[in-house]
């Protein structure tokens, strides 16, 4: 089910460290701001595939439907990710987790978001390195649409960035809150 | 030997990580990177610039615009009321037979199955109306819980499903072909509920009390399932004709729901709102997974794991019917403790080419893992049916996971016919694919 929305949003929980709870709140901030433009784009994706459709019946085509859509899907992917991780839309093996002690837990939820944000950090750092050499040599798609590539690469990228920013935040959390930390939607 | 222990190192490695309470797109990523390195030698450098281009590939594709939009779809739907029109349409045409308005939760989820994507969703909206007013009447709270459990999932195997999309696009099999493989299955398991609800009250007739209160004609009944019926033949008519690919049926679909909310009276823009969010996470969700597991896969390819083991499962010449055997009980194992995509995503970079290696075909295959997968769904600990209608009704998951027993066993049944008779998963795209 994707109703998934609670009101325990993560970034509201305990008595802070004031710049943890200031983090907390950007981070909040930006995850909604990411998913807002991901939302938009599944709203743009609706609308050409239809237009395209449209087009279909007069003999036309916009020649960049498979493209452009693509990179909406990566784009929405990765600008939506901050936000399904905060809201807990992200699927996890609680069976553990949610066995143990209170007080135990937190040590876990730590290493998951310690471990999620070395690994897509480590895939940031390269990914940023390939953004960079598209840019450079000024990389086009080989279609018709000819788009530099490096435009749907960057919102994949900031993805990633906005990523990591959200689970090096839920890190300071866990370990600011320790016993009380909630782990946001569950 | 080698390969043996560096498919276990892998497995071990997953499960441990997957325990220690990572999310599942992260584990995977994970896993991908710490088995390039450490059993395949990579350093850190290497491993970066590769997976982090798989990580773009894997995300740029035009075919995973059906899982949004599918998704979008069932949102929508969800919030609008489909489902009472559903009830109150089925309710009628089900009064008479033995088992009586039971047939609601089995017909509702089929119907809902043909328009939604996910199991969780059709249990949840199919079952937002049923559970209550089968209680009201006195109906069996086992058979209305269980019936809805088992019959929810059909939600994967019957097209749209968005499982189906996910296996498409792993094991490069047509989406659309897909869509036509469920069907047939998927109207075998509700007939097989179906007479199971049926014989269930011919031999007890308390548990399906004798309803006379609804009135209402054949003709009325009819109406109130025009729009669902109308949804299907344009998302499922769309595909199967050949005029559209899935994820232009999906915005077909999703233009209709939202012409018919409009209709109604019903579309607000904090509806659309709440649906689009609710379509993002559960995207997110989905794709995130697909991506992850396009690392893992690629990190497997580069160990040479799954071309190894499938090697050497074909020089110990097994049984193609014990391997399947074996398969199918790994799948109902993981079912216990994963949901139905990670458990796609996860196991068929190994499970694919052994399938293949062994003869059978991947078209096939795709529906006999769905039923696997639905086996998950209705399986306790982790049975994300069980937590919708634990949800849904506030009864513990234990008594729900016995609800939904004999339903559990009945779809071993249905996965062993088709099994036997793999035709009733391949006629219709034979039939059809002539087209589309």
């Amino acid at each position: 089910m994707a109703a998934s929305e609670s009101p325990g949003d993560a970034a509201t929980g305990g008595n802070l460290n004031p710049v943890v709870a200031l983090l907390s709140r950007l981070s909040s901030a930006l995850a909604a701001l990411g998913a807002g433009v991901a939302m938009l784009l599944v709203v743009y994706m609706l609308g050409h595939i239809l237009f395209e459709i449209g087009l279909r019946l007069f003999g036309r085509s916009t020649f960049i439907l498979d493209e452009y859509i693509g990179y909406s899907v990566a784009a929405m992917t990765f600008l939506g990710m901050p936000y399904a991780l905060v809201k807990g839309g992200l699927i996890r093996v609680s069976l553990v987790l949610e066995r143990l002690p209170q007080g135990w837990r937190w040590p876990l939820e730590l290493f998951a978001s310690m471990s999620a944000l070395l690994a897509f950090g480590w895939l940031a750092r390269y990914w940023t390195l390939a953004v960079e050499r598209s840019y450079a040599r000024g990389i086009i798609s080989e279609t018709m649409a000819r788009t530099p590539l490096w435009i749907p690469q960057c919102a994949v990228l900031l993805g990633l960035y906005l990523l990591c920013f959200t689970l090096a935040v839920r890190a300071l959390q866990i370990l600011a809150q320790r016993q009380i930390f909630k782990p946001g939607g569950q | 030997m080698d390969m043996l222990l560096t498919g276990a190192g892998v497995i071990a490695l997953l499960l441990g990580v997957l325990a220690l309470g990572s999310w599942v797109f992260s584990g995977l990523v994970i896993v991908a990177m710490l088995s390039l390195w450490g059993l395949g030698d990579f350093d850190a450098q290497r491993i970066g610039l590769i997976l982090s281009k798989i990580l773009f590939r894997a995300a740029n594709s035009w075919e995973l615009s059906a899982i949004p939009l599918f998704i979008l779809m069932g949102e929508l739907i969800f919030r609008s009321d489909i489902s009472e029109r559903l009830f109150r349409g089925l309710t009628p045409l089900t009064r008479h037979l033995p088992g009586g308005i039971l047939h609601t939760n089995v017909l509702g989820c089929t119907l809902f199955a043909a328009v939604s994507g996910s199991s969780a969703a059709t249990t949840a909206t199919v079952g937002k109306i049923t559970t209550q007013e089968l209680a009201n009447r006195h109906y069996d709270r086992n058979l209305s819980i269980g019936s809805l459990a088992g019959a929810g999932s059909l939600g994967l195997l019957i097209p749209p499903s968005i499982v189906m999309i996910v296996y498409g696009v792993q094991a490069e099999v047509s989406i659309s072909k897909l869509f036509m493989a469920g069907v047939l299955p998927g109207l075998l398991i509700a007939v097989l509920y179906i007479g199971y609800v049926a014989m269930r009250s011919l031999i007890d007739p308390s548990v399906a009390p004798r309803d006379d209160g609804d009135a209402t004609g054949i003709g009325r009944a009819l109406l109130n399932l025009a729009p669902v019926l109308g949804l299907i033949v344009i998302v499922l008519g769309a595909i199967y004709s050949g005029i559209a690919t899935p994820s232009e049926a999906a915005a077909v679909g999703c233009a209709a729901t939202l012409v018919l909310l409009l209709w109604e009276r019903q579309l607000t823009l904090s509806l659309f709102i709440d649906a689009l969010r609710g379509a993002l996470i559960s995207s997110v969700m989905v794709c995130s997974l697909l991506i992850a597991a396009a690392l893992l896969s690629t990190a497997m390819g580069y160990l040479h794991l799954p071309r190894d083991l499938a090697s050497w499962i074909a020089d110990q010449a097994f049984s193609p019917v014990a391997l399947l055997l074996a398969m199918a009980l790994f799948y109902v194992v993981l079912g216990l403790f994963l949901d139905g995509i990670s458990i796609t995503v996860m196991s068929l970079p190994i499970t694919l080419p052994i399938i293949v290696q062994a003869g059978y075909d991947p078209l096939w295959f795709g529906v006999f893992l769905v039923i696997m997968v639905e086996l998950g769904q209705i399986t306790p600990p982790v049975g994300f049916n069980l937590f919708v209608l634990q949800g849904l009704t506030g009864e513990s998951i234990g008594r729900v996971a016995l609800a939904a027993a004999p339903f559990f066993v009945l779809m071993c049944i249905a996965a062993l016919l088709i099994c036997l008779w793999p035709s009733i998963a391949l006629w219709l795209p034979t039939v059809l694919s002539g087209r589309a």
